[in-house]
């Protein structure tokens, strides 16, 4: 890190939903931080609590839920700040673009209202000064025809167009931070290239930071910077990207790589797997998480606090006890299973 | 992207589970008829998974859903082991239809949220009339056979399981009436990753044990080249490409195929990608493109392909693409702007 503080500096933060059952442990002592114009990917299954990290920075948290820590975005703590100044971090500081555009926009509103609204409250514009903005921004993200478009119903458009549209409406107030949660997951392949492409040409051109969300390791790791893997609510492993991906430290890590089929691994018999499931948020295992489904696991690892994480080269963190080896195997080899390879 | 014409069809039906022969499934709109899918001929084999890829809309999902007549077939025919199931009245459908399964993508939504477990199991020997000790014989094997212990989960009710759980209990439904194929329908695309591979590797294992066929449908190209034999690529209603796994990913002959490809995210490609974008978006199936149907977003397109079908033809081994221009490489041999004249 450079002595500037970073864009977005999440420190120790615990987010919780309270249950009849007691307190799901959504996000658990974590901590990350983005510099302006950095693109970082959050991975992890469901469960992992990403998606909760991104809520709680943009205050989209539903009424049972609870946080501790600090979510410092540009200096201003955005979980000690007023309703007021929070607000108004929104959009001007930091948008978030979710997985399904087609429930994020309002079905009964045009196009162009949703786009303009925020242009008009945040940045003090008249609406038809925002509705050129508009246009220009819907250009941007390469939606044709935009004049026309902003006279649209969502229903009127294409899942690609819908998202293409969310970016937009991010955009507008030229946002130092872009959170996307998992923004092509409920598109097609060809369709999903497209808009991470897209997503790189604005970040690139705007200098914008960008929080990539996604259980999809492959699409985070060509689009990254660095990328943060969660597990149960606990940070596990974090560093450059490269780095992560091929020579994964943390256990979990490594075998969610190796599970996850890939055009350039050999084709195998089975795919490996990662046995069990997630412990239950309510009542986690004291010490690392993953250890009950973990092959390397002692008692070491049920240890309270075991799972914090330590500083490796490079900037590459990781929360395992056991480490994987940094070897100079390729990473492919942890991919092949111990058992019978395709003939 | 044709897909009239019929190289890649065996020629001897003893040698298909399945044979699927001009299939053409259509929905009426109030804004015309949509040819959800057109003149569409393939094969299944006996023990073979059958990858069907494609993107929304391509019609790889109501091909499924055809083959085991839960689509109403405009024409066509649909052979399972000589009888032709797409004219086959109610009566002899039914025994039939005990051969064929399907499993789907929401594995909760398609259980009964009132039965347990054990009831769901066994409902297609319920309705068979069957005793209740061999039903009760049967849902301990199934359930047995996909790794859930029957005493353990046999109370619980769908809501009670996790999503892999619940896709177990489909897949020890489906086998429970000891069928013969298997059409699954996105069967691992709600899950996370861990559990996916878990149940690609169940899925794999209870084919050989019980001597199964697959179509596994799937938008994932990365699972379908682990799970599957061969694949056929479909676009809008029609197909692209079918060959053996491995000669379609090494060396995919249909533009469409490649495109889908390179859409891929890969670790290890400059920006993620290893070749260009697709441009546009998927044209409405209420009135698709004359000729081959994705010429409005071929790199490739040339005259030809808007006045003519292609038709499925050989590229290689086993390996066979509806396209005019199969085998020219996109980013090295672009057709000269005269051809498209």
């Amino acid at each position: 890190m450079t002595s500037t503080p970073p864009l977005l500096q999440i420190a120790d933060l615990r987010t919780w939903i309270a249950t009849d059952a007691g307190p799901v442990r959504a996000v658990d002592g974590v901590s990350l931080e983005v510099a302006a114009g950095e693109a970082v990917g959050l991975v992890g299954e469901s469960g992992s609590g990403k998606s909760m990290l991104a809520r709680t920075v943009m205050g989209l948290l539903p009424d049972r839920a609870g946080t501790s820590g600090s979510v410092l975005l540009d200096g201003v703590d955005m979980l000690a700040a007023s309703e007021k100044a929070r607000q108004a971090m929104l959009g001007p500081k930091v948008a978030m673009v979710f997985q399904d555009a087609g429930r994020a926009l309002n079905p009964v509103v045009r196009i162009g209202r949703q786009i303009t609204e925020g242009m008009v409250r945040h940045l003090g514009i008249s609406r038809s000064e925002a509705r050129e903005r508009a246009v220009g921004l819907l250009t941007e993200v390469g939606v044709p025809d935009p004049r026309r478009r902003l006279s649209n119903y969502p229903f009127q458009l294409s899942g690609g167009m819908r998202q293409r549209i969310m970016i937009a409406i991010a955009l507008a107030c030229e946002p130092d931070l872009l959170i996307a949660d998992e923004p092509t997951t409920a598109l097609d392949v060809t369709v999903q290239r497209q808009i991470l492409d897209l997503l790189d040409r604005v970040r690139t051109t705007r200098g914008m930071g960008l929080v990539l969300i996604s259980h999809d390791l492959g699409l985070v790791a060509g689009r990254t910077d660095r990328v943060a893997v969660m597990y149960s609510g606990r940070m596990v492993e974090e560093g450059p990207t490269d780095a992560v991906f091929d020579t994964p430290r943390h256990r979990y890590t490594e075998a969610l790589l190796a599970s996850t089929p890939s055009l350039d691994t050999p084709r195998t018999r089975r795919m490996r797997v990662i046995e069990g499931s997630l412990p239950d948020p309510r009542k986690p295992p004291a010490g690392c998480r993953f250890a009950p489904r973990c092959t390397a696991r002692t008692d070491a690892c049920e240890v309270p606090g075991a799972d914090h994480l330590r500083d490796g080269v490079l900037a590459h963190r990781h929360a395992c006890v056991h480490p994987a080896v940094l070897s100079g195997a390729t990473p492919l080899a942890a991919v092949a299973p111990a058992d019978e390879p395709r003939s | 992207m044709a897909g009239t014409g019929e190289a890649h069809l065996l020629a001897d039906a003893d040698d298909t589970v399945l044979s699927v022969r001009h299939l053409h499934v259509e929905y009426r709109t109030p804004g015309g008829t949509v040819q959800a899918v057109s003149d569409v001929s393939f094969d299944v084999r006996p023990g073979e998974t059958l990858g069907l890829v494609g993107e929304s809309g391509c019609g790889k999902s109501t091909t499924g859903k055809a083959v085991l007549r839960l689509e109403k077939i405009a024409s066509g025919e649909v052979v399972y082991r000589g009888q032709d199931l797409a004219t086959a009245p109610r009566g002899t459908l039914r025994p039939l239809r005990r051969k064929l399964q399907m499993i789907f993508q929401d594995p909760v939504s398609s259980l009964n949220p009132r039965r347990t477990v054990r009831e769901l199991v066994v409902e297609g020997l319920t309705i068979a009339g069957r005793p209740a000790a061999e039903r009760r014989e049967a849902a301990d094997r199934v359930l047995t056979d996909v790794g859930l212990d029957p005493e353990r989960f046999g109370p619980l009710h769908p809501r009670q399981l996790s999503g892999g759980q619940a896709q177990r209990v489909a897949i020890a439904r489906a086998l429970a009436i000891r069928p013969d194929l298997i059409v699954c329908d996105e069967p691992v695309s709600a899950l996370d990753v861990s559990v996916q591979a878990q149940i690609v590797n169940l899925l794999r294992d209870l084919k050989d044990e019980h001597d199964l066929t697959l179509v596994f449908i799937s938008h994932d190209l990365s699972v379908v080249r682990s799970v599957c034999d061969r694949v056929m690529v479909m676009y809008l209603g029609r197909i692209c490409e079918v060959g053996d796994v491995d000669s379609v990913f090494a060396a995919p002959a249909h533009p469409y195929t490649r495109a889908l490809l390179d859409s891929v995210p890969r670790r290890r490609a400059a920006g993620g990608f290893t070749g260009p974008a697709l441009e546009g978006d998927i044209p409405s199936p209420l009135d698709p493109p004359s000729g081959c149907r994705f010429r409005t977003r071929c790199p490739l397109a040339t005259e030809r392909c808007v006045e003519e079908v292609p038709e499925v033809r050989p590229v290689g081994d086993g390996h066979f693409a509806a396209c005019h221009h199969a085998g020219v490489r996109a980013d090295v041999d672009r057709m000269p702007a005269a051809v498209l004249s």
